[in-house]
């Protein structure tokens, strides 16, 4: 029994981290329509990038202290944030300029994914070890709450301030939000920072405990869960997305718990049979509204 | 106060949809357009507002500077710095008359602005008083005065009917006044302070065009561009509809009309324009056009 | 047979000597050590490419697991291949059985009878997949489209994926080998891509084909038309998953795969090739995926050319999907097809440009 309970709490913090991960996903696609392929590969930098200043700060005078860490998270953060408006700017903007298909969107978005991809593993191929700050336990309440705050404020924001009732405005019909005087550029632009921000705080917490990782942290250790999550939750909703986040983490860490009956191989089935299962009878998430079809 | 001039767009490399097109709208005027489908009525808009690109030698020149009321003063220098202009100067037009200046000598006759502000102002005024509205990116336009209530009505559905009007407000500042707006707007549309916390998507059609017009009208527009407003409604939404633009129209908002219902627009409007297949092929006076024989054949089904 | 009909003689007997000119190369490429591989994959590669371009290209709906259903005719062959084998050992002996289907490695012609069982086993490997393909059809095209069914799908070739990698006697993780026992010829497989495209030409040909392209510029006025949309979908869908059967059948009598190959990034590469081909151009995708093919198993292991193309052609991937999005998002074809119409114009003086590429092929 203890180890279901160790389950659930793993679950747990892997539901949070996904989470983070998810309302990165859902936003984007929330406000332009397309699943955005890239943003695992943010996952990947903001790890790379955390995890390279960790290395360099641990030898100087910050050592093995709490700034360390912090400083690896801030720059992750910045750095995260830049690539997304970069990405933004020279391979979707040009797209929504021209009025292209959501097909094409897609698939630029798979194209930009695949050259951060390849970067990554040019750059490093190796599996590295992240510098391990704080035990299992305390990552737990460390991930816990950094996602209940980022929630709560992030629904603040989008509820109640401008700029997020923009954001709303925006991702309804782009037309009309121009005729307000909202630069949907400008909008866009900030959602994806928001997104890749959380992107890497998310990778930061995911990796804090001491994690291994590679240059497919982002692509396929991590993977499109965080994106199934979005979906499952209702994209476009943020406390789906968190919900999301926590079922699929709880499903796989107590896949864990039963590895010794080989439930654990089987955890790619369970997931993605779950997510067929509830899209099938809920297209639209758990929490998504029903887009009635106009004619 | 709007004035296009040789108005062309082409799409996809070859379909003319406006040819040299041209029209002028006067301060304080209801001017019609209609024509009938396909005649480039919604074009023309969208070009005004930047969301067709226009070709080249094409001219819609917006001339605000014909306006020197308080409110004007206000919407460019802000509440704060109107005041002390209006101290200084003792009337909104002899305001409006300094910022028009080329250059401002270098005593300054402004109590409590800088000068280096005093500059700006009078360089923001400049940019926006007069201005071709074509080189004007759609997000700006709302900035220069125009509103442009699209066809279809496209309020945001999931937005509630307060929110949807403080985003016809994003680009003003001044918490107090728009909600001030706010008021004078629900005074002028009950049915939407009833419906204020409800989604906009649950309003019926009529509804949802009163929405749009009173989004619209939260911008303080000088012109107000309106696209089809009786579309799709049923005949009592559609007199509502016409008795809210004639209100409008009688409170001193500039209006250019789009209509199809050529009848009801050309009983309202002053002048009107009748477009068709991109040109201009009759201008005049709204009566005019009423009893004209071809209009009569072509439009209003007589 | 429209198309067929179609043709002039010029054509026709164009098509007829590029096909026994592909024959002849095909037959003689045995004779040297790396063409037959690059020949295989190109006819392959296509087959599969086609199949995707059936229901991303004509029918406009976006599937993103594609690899799913390969995987499914790959892994058909396999286990179909092993039962054989097995039968025929335990009756006939070991040595026996692959005097009958072992083809002489070297300069070797494959036996008939290898042609028949390869054939056979092919046949019912795709006759899975569709049946498969129907079931998968029928409960998400109804419901899902967009993005969501692009997702679903990639969720449920994931699932295939997984569920093969689970069973050891494929191999698990690592996939399994029946090339050592039997291998198909290039050959072989053109005969397939041959037939499959007169296939697909005669299926887009018919009423069906005219639905599809009806449904893929707009369902609701298909609908209203009187095109049964959601069976159009599902007939398209399932047409496709039978060749991408065939594919993968085929695929598995060339070189062994390890399930995990057959996820994404498979699933990946088809929607490059058609996207570089051209959405909906049967012709575009062929080209496509003789360029992939190349770019893989020829260019990259030229010893001219720097290391850095076949270490990273991922990088290469992202470039070229993201340049050819922003500058030329219909791909090379567009929805063109080749034509010898067009090409013929290539030789003649270039006084009537304004020729389209449409026409007969």
């Amino acid at each position: 029994m203890n180890t279901l309970l160790e389950g659930l709490k793993q679950g747990l913090e892997l539901g949070s981290i996904f989470a983070l991960m998810a309302l990165g996903y859902s936003m984007v696609y929330g406000i332009v329509k397309m699943i955005n392929f890239a943003h695992s590969e943010f996952i990947t930098i903001g790890g790379f990038l955390a995890y390279f200043i960790t290395e360099s700060l641990l030898k100087s005078t910050f050592g093995n202290s709490i700034w360390s860490l912090l400083i690896a998270l801030v720059a992750a953060i910045i750095v995260c944030v830049i690539v997304a408006i970069i990405t933004e700017r020279f391979a979707y903007r040009p797209l929504r300029k021209k009025g292209s298909s959501r097909i094409t969107a897609l698939i630029t978005a798979i194209g930009v994914s695949y050259i951060f991809s390849g970067i990554m593993n040019a750059i490093e191929p190796e599996q590295l070890q992240f510098h391990k700050f704080v035990d299992k336990n305390t990552s737990f309440y460390i991930a816990i709450i950094t996602t209940a705050v980022l929630l709560a404020l992030l629904t603040f924001f989008v509820k109640k301030t401008k700029i997020g009732i923009a954001m709303r405005a925006v991702s309804e019909n782009e037309q009309a939000a121009k005729l307000m005087g909202i630069n949907n550029n400008f909008i866009i632009a900030l959602t994806f920072m928001i997104g890749s921000a959380l992107a890497a705080i998310g990778v930061v917490i995911y990796l804090l405990d001491g994690e291994c990782f590679t240059f497919e942290i982002g692509s396929v250790t991590i993977g499109l869960y965080p994106f199934v999550a979005a979906v499952i939750g209702g994209i476009g909703s943020l406390p789906g997305a968190v919900i999301g986040g926590f079922l699929i983490g709880i499903i796989r860490a107590i896949t864990q718990v039963y590895s010794n009956i080989g439930l654990s191989s089987w955890v790619d089935t369970i997931i993605y049979g779950i997510f067929v299962i509830i899209l099938l009878f809920k297209p639209s998430g758990l929490l998504g509204k029903d887009v009635r079809e106009k004619v | 106060m709007l004035e296009v001039k040789n108005l062309s767009v082409t799409y996809n490399g070859n379909i003319k949809a406006l040819k040299e097109v041209n029209l002028n709208v006067n301060q304080g005027e209801l001017v019609v357009l209609i024509g009938t489908n396909g005649a480039g009525k919604t074009t023309l808009l969208k070009a005004l507002t930047g969301l067709v690109k226009v070709d080249s030698g094409s001219f819609a020149n917006l001339d605000l500077t014909g306006l020197t009321d308080k409110r004007t003063l206000n919407r460019f220098c802000g509440q704060k710095d109107t005041d002390k202009l209006l101290e200084a100067f003792g009337s909104s037009e002899a305001a409006f008359e300094f910022l028009q200046k080329a250059e401002i000598d270098q005593c300054n006759p402004v109590k409590g602005i800088s000068f280096d502000k005093l500059k700006r102002l009078q360089a923001k005024y400049q940019k926006y008083a007069t201005a071709n509205l074509l080189r004007v990116p759609a997000h700006e336009a709302i900035m220069y005065g125009v509103a442009h209530v699209p066809e279809g009505r496209q309020v945001f559905a999931n937005l509630t009917v307060q929110e949807n009007l403080e985003m016809g407000a994003y680009r003003r500042h001044n918490a107090i006044k728009i909600k001030q707006d706010l008021k004078e707007v629900f005074a002028r549309f009950p049915r939407l302070e009833e419906r204020r916390k409800q989604k906009a998507g649950t309003l019926s059609g009529g509804e949802q065009q009163m929405l749009a017009m009173a989004r619209a009208m939260m911008s303080k527009p000088k012109i107000l561009l309106l696209d089809e407003p009786s579309m799709g409604l049923s005949p009592i939404f559609v007199n509502e509809i016409f008795d809210i633009i004639k209100s409008l129209h009688e409170s001193g908002i500039t209006i250019l009309l789009v209509e199809q219902n050529a009848k009801a627009a050309l009983s309202i409007a002053d002048r009107a324009y009748v477009l068709e297949t991109g040109k201009v092929v009759l201008e005049g006076k709204a009566s005019d056009l009423l009893n004209d024989e071809n209009v009569k054949k072509a439009y209003l089904g007589a | 047979m429209i198309w067929f009909k179609r043709m002039n003689k010029r054509n026709l007997i164009s098509t007829v000597v590029g096909v026994l000119v592909l024959t002849l190369i095909s037959i003689f490429s045995t004779k040297s050590y790396e063409l037959p591989k690059i020949l295989n994959l190109i006819f392959i590669y296509s087959i599969s490419a086609l199949a995707l371009n059936i229901v991303c290209g004509c029918l406009g709906e976006f599937v993103l697991g594609h690899g799913g259903f390969i995987l499914i005719g790959y892994t058909t062959a396999v286990i179909l291949m092993q039962q054989i084998s097995k039968l025929f050992t335990k009756s006939m002996g070991k040595v026996y059985f692959k005097e009958i289907l072992v083809y002489v490695v070297r300069g070797g012609e494959l036996h008939p009878m290898g042609y028949v069982f390869i054939i056979l086993t092919v046949i019912v490997a795709a006759l899975i997949t569709a049946i498969i393909g129907f079931v998968v059809g029928l409960i998400a095209l109804g419901r899902l489209k967009g993005d969501y069914l692009a997702i679903v799908t990639l969720g449920i070739s994931l699932i295939f994926v997984n569920v093969c990698k689970n069973f050891d006697s494929l191999g698990g993780g690592t996939g399994i080998s029946i090339t050592t026992t039997i291998s198909s010829t290039p050959l072989l497989n053109l005969a397939f891509l041959v037939a499959i495209l007169i296939l697909i030409l005669t299926f887009m040909g018919s009423r069906f084909g005219r639905n599809i392209l009806a449904c893929r510029d707009d369902n609701i006025a298909a609908e209203a038309c009187g095109v049964p949309v959601n069976k159009t979908k599902v007939i398209a869908f399932t047409f496709s998953s039978l060749l991408a059967g065939i594919g993968g059948a085929l695929l598995a009598f060339v070189q062994p795969q390890a399930p995990t190959a057959f996820g994404q990034d498979m699933s990946i590469l088809f929607l490059i090739i058609i996207v570089l081909g051209g959405l909906g151009s049967l012709t575009g995708s062929i080209i496509a995926a003789i360029l992939i093919v190349l770019y893989e198993n020829w260019f990259c292991v030229q010893s001219w050319v720097p290391e850095f193309f076949a270490n990273n052609p991922k990088i290469i991937y992202g470039i070229i999907l993201v340049l050819i999005m922003l500058f030329r998002s219909s791909g090379i074809l567009g929805k063109n097809e080749f034509t010898w119409n067009w090409f013929y114009k290539l030789f003649k003086k270039k006084d009537n440009k304004k020729e389209t590429l449409e026409g007969d092929k």
